[in-house]
């Protein structure tokens, strides 16, 4: 127990640490606190007026319990994600296992630390989406100290079997994958493999014909049932919750203690008996044999910017885990939401055709504009390739710095693959408009698309300099450079600065042509701001990558 | 050339790293840093390839500052880091593509230098491989070739024989007798000695931030101990 307990921190400490230890002093470490808590801070109460809104309007249809089905079930559902990318390269893929496998550690404590680890990230989720949401629907329907007593028992033990279920799927895959000589077709197939087995078998166990299916995905509960048949635990926790002032609320929790524990320690011995051989076999494996180079007068010469962006696109899309958490994001999650959006508004119900007449009436107005650019800005918001551009290259960031190409210049080549991937969005939002509002004229068009790529250029270059002020390029996962990346909130910042801006100008200002051309100013004196920041103090925002 | 006038760097305030340095590495010359771990070594050679800034003085690449004019001193030597762990995904031939690219070798001269190196390196049948794939001696040597391929004066090594083969290693000391016999400039750091005593010119030895001895083997025994081995001498003057 005791190794295991070593273990796990020292896993969790290593996979922390940002490894700059040099310029460290102790006023920084009191600055990164402090930049953390007001972070930390932006969100916690962002969650809870947003909780306290949802909360609030349920209370008003006497329903305020969907807000815990919500609350769990897309924790649920993030958890799930994350646990698929974080548990395969946890598990299989980390630095740290060339050290830890030749330690005289049974390979069971070695899964358990490791799963440890899984949980511990789960909670850190928990703290900033759930936690505020519960303690909010505690105080406002007036609970005692049971109720909260319970929560925090029922989030404690929430994630344990998810964890242990999915890292056991995946041991399985990488048993089965672990044939394939390249790694990186590994990593992309266990995960997409994984994801499809779990929503396969939540949508066979949840509900028969795809017309009831389909229904339940519209329904809160529809998705509890369905997801509480994979994960049964969802109910246990809901049952405890609910039932906090009763006896039920306790058997219910000591149930999901007994489950959630036991299938943790289990499945870990399961997952130890199969791991050793595997990953044994994945850390020796080599990739395909060497295609020889057959004609070496075939290579191309390129420009410095042509090349460069070249470079950091492969190095993007050859990492599947670079790939999967900073660039699939943005190009999926605004197809998930807009496409399905088009399908409906394209019904030509009645209801519909009132929505869209009401939309086109406003949509070349200050508001149905601001709808197009918070839409945009959204979606931007999945988009994590600038703000880890300097992170992701680990030490050879260093790079950067004895090549004979200006700092600024490199800042500008590493924020493009971030600026491009945001031109989807702005595509998809248009589209969606184009296609769904009659009426919607050229000009709010090209409005929104020249504001909308200078807030995109804008944050993609604030977002790298947050990253090389406060660069992560040491780690032992690569998925450490997303997950435990608290850049990330700075561009949740960003946005939800450039969010209220949009919504006072486009108040105060009386029509579309004044709101456009102010925000285009402002944006566009900004970003020349930002670049002659960038010239002056080059060393100094450099300073970290040594 | 390289020189290094009156330079001083702390990492943390009080406490030198380097500490007035005064150093400069004629055309022709194999220059050997030793020094013992923590002694400078790595600090000198960051702050001569622009990796970190002078807190004082100066350094200059064929009279170019590296602090006024990082690009144009940048282009005058190739360096090769202490670790070679650089950019795996990327193939070895598009990772010395790219970085001919960078420092715009024409094709006709980026084809030959590549095909040559490659195969005095024998990597060549490995170039169109990830670099991921290669072991720590392949890595070391394709980032030694990507350190040539734009023919600089001056070689800027850090540690470059680690994880080498013996054949390797001898070709690299090869290929830096030959450039400096063409009047070009080596400057290398090198925890051996042995390497330091057959190869360099000259060597200087630093030590908690100090230079403590600059000048040739001869020279070094003539101050220090007339029979003693590099070894013995290194070991007295740094302890």
């Amino acid at each position: 127990m005791k190794e295991i307990f070593l273990l796990t921190k020292i896993l969790l400490k290593s996979s922390t640490s940002d490894g700059n230890q040099k310029n460290k002093g102790k006023a920084s470490g009191f600055g990164k606190f402090l930049i953390l808590l007001l972070v930390y801070g932006y969100i916690v109460i962002f969650m809870t007026g947003i909780s306290y809104a949802a909360i609030s309007s349920l209370i008003l249809v006497n329903q305020p319990a969907i807000f815990l089905n919500l609350a769990f079930v897309l924790l649920l559902g993030f958890g799930i994600i994350q646990t698929i990318i974080t548990s395969l390269n946890i598990l299989y893929f980390s630095k740290d296992l060339d050290f830890l496998l030749p330690l005289p550690i049974t390979p069971q404590k070695v899964i358990l630390s490791k799963l440890n680890c899984l949980v511990v990230s789960q909670y850190m989720t928990s703290a900033l989406l759930v936690l505020p949401g519960l303690i909010v629907y505690g105080v406002l329907l007036n609970f005692g100290a049971s109720y909260y007593i319970i929560s925090g028992l029922a989030l404690l033990l929430f994630p344990l079997i998810p964890v242990a279920l999915i890292s056991f799927l995946v041991t399985i895959i990488m048993k089965f994958t672990k044939i394939i000589k390249n790694k990186e077709m590994v990593q992309y197939i266990t995960v997409f493999l994984t994801l499809f087995l779990i929503i396969g078998v939540s949508g066979i166990s949840g509900e028969n014909s795809s017309e009831e299916l389909a229904n339940s995905l519209l329904q809160t509960n529809g998705f509890v049932q369905s997801f509480s048949k994979v994960f049964p635990t969802i109910s246990l926790v809901m049952n405890s919750i609910l039932n906090y002032s009763n006896v039920n609320g306790i058997i219910n929790i000591v149930i999901l203690a007994t489950f959630s524990i036991g299938i943790y320690y289990i499945i870990s011995l399961i997952i130890s008996k199969l791991y050793a051989k595997t990953v044994i076999s994945i850390t020796t494996v080599k990739n395909k044999k060497t295609k020889k180079i057959e004609n070496i007068e075939e290579i191309k010469t390129n420009g410095i910017f042509l090349s460069y962006l070249k470079k950091e696109f492969k190095l993007l899309v050859r990492n599947p885990i670079f790939f999967m958490q900073c660039v699939l994001p943005s190009i999926i999650f605004p197809i998930i939401i807009t496409v399905p959006a088009i399908i409906e508004l394209k019904n030509t119900t009645p209801d519909m055709a009132l929505l869209q007449s009401d939309f086109s009436n406003i949509i070349n107005t200050n508001f149905g504009f601001m709808c197009f650019m918070i839409a945009i800005l959204v979606f931007y918001l999945f988009n994590y390739t600038s703000i880890t551009a300097i992170s992701r290259d680990g030490q050879n960031a260093v790079f950067m710095k004895y090549i004979p190409v200006s700092l600024e210049k490199q800042i500008m080549y590493k924020i493009m693959p971030g600026i491009l991937l945001n031109i989807l969005p702005i595509i998809y939002v248009l589209i969606f408009g184009i296609i769904c509002i009659p009426g919607l004229e050229l000009k709010t068009i090209l409005y929104t698309a020249v504001v909308a790529i200078l807030i995109n250029i804008l944050n993609n270059i604030l977002m790298i300099i947050v990253d090389l002020k406060n660069p992560k390029l040491k780690w032992i996962t690569e998925q450490a450079v997303v997950k435990q990346n608290f850049n990330m909130f700075f561009a949740m910042a960003f946005i939800g600065v450039e969010t209220v801006l949009l919504v006072l100008l486009g108040t105060f200002l009386v029509n579309l042509n004044y709101l456009a051309i102010a925000l285009i100013v402002v944006f566009a004196i900004t970003i020349i701001g930002l670049k002659n920041y960038i010239k002056n103090n080059k060393e100094k925002i450099f300073d970290k990558i040594i | 050339m390289i020189e290094i006038k009156n330079v001083s760097k702390s990492y943390v305030k009080g406490q030198k790293s380097v500490n007035n340095l005064n150093l400069e590495i004629k055309d022709g010359e194999i220059f050997g840093f030793l020094g013992p771990n923590g002694a400078g070594k790595t600090t000198t050679i960051r702050m001569i390839t622009g990796i970190l800034q002078l807190d004082e003085g100066e350094i200059f690449i064929d009279g170019t500052s590296i602090s006024k004019n990082p690009v144009e001193a940048k282009k005058k030597f190739g360096f090769v880091p202490d670790n070679p762990d650089l950019f795996l995904k990327l193939k070895g031939i598009e990772y010395l593509n790219f970085l001919a690219d960078i420092y715009k070798v024409p094709k006709k001269e980026r084809l030959e230098k590549i095909e040559n190196l490659s195969k005095k390196f024998n990597i060549y049948e490995n170039l169109n491989d990830k670099i991921q794939n290669y072991s720590h001696g392949m890595r070391q040597k394709i980032i030694v070739i990507g350190a040539l391929l734009h023919s600089p004066k001056n070689w800027i090594l850090d540690e470059p024989m680690t994880g080498l083969d013996p054949k390797s290693s001898h070709d690299l000391k090869e290929l830096m007798r030959e450039h400096a016999k063409n009047g070009n400039t080596v400057f290398f750091s090198t925890h051996v000695l042995e390497v330091a005593e057959k190869l360099c010119d000259r060597i200087g030895i630093i030590n908690k931030g100090e230079l403590i001895f600059v000048g040739t083997y001869e020279e070094m025994k003539a101050k220090f101990k007339e029979n003693a081995s590099l070894e013995e001498m290194f070991l007295e003057i740094t302890e």
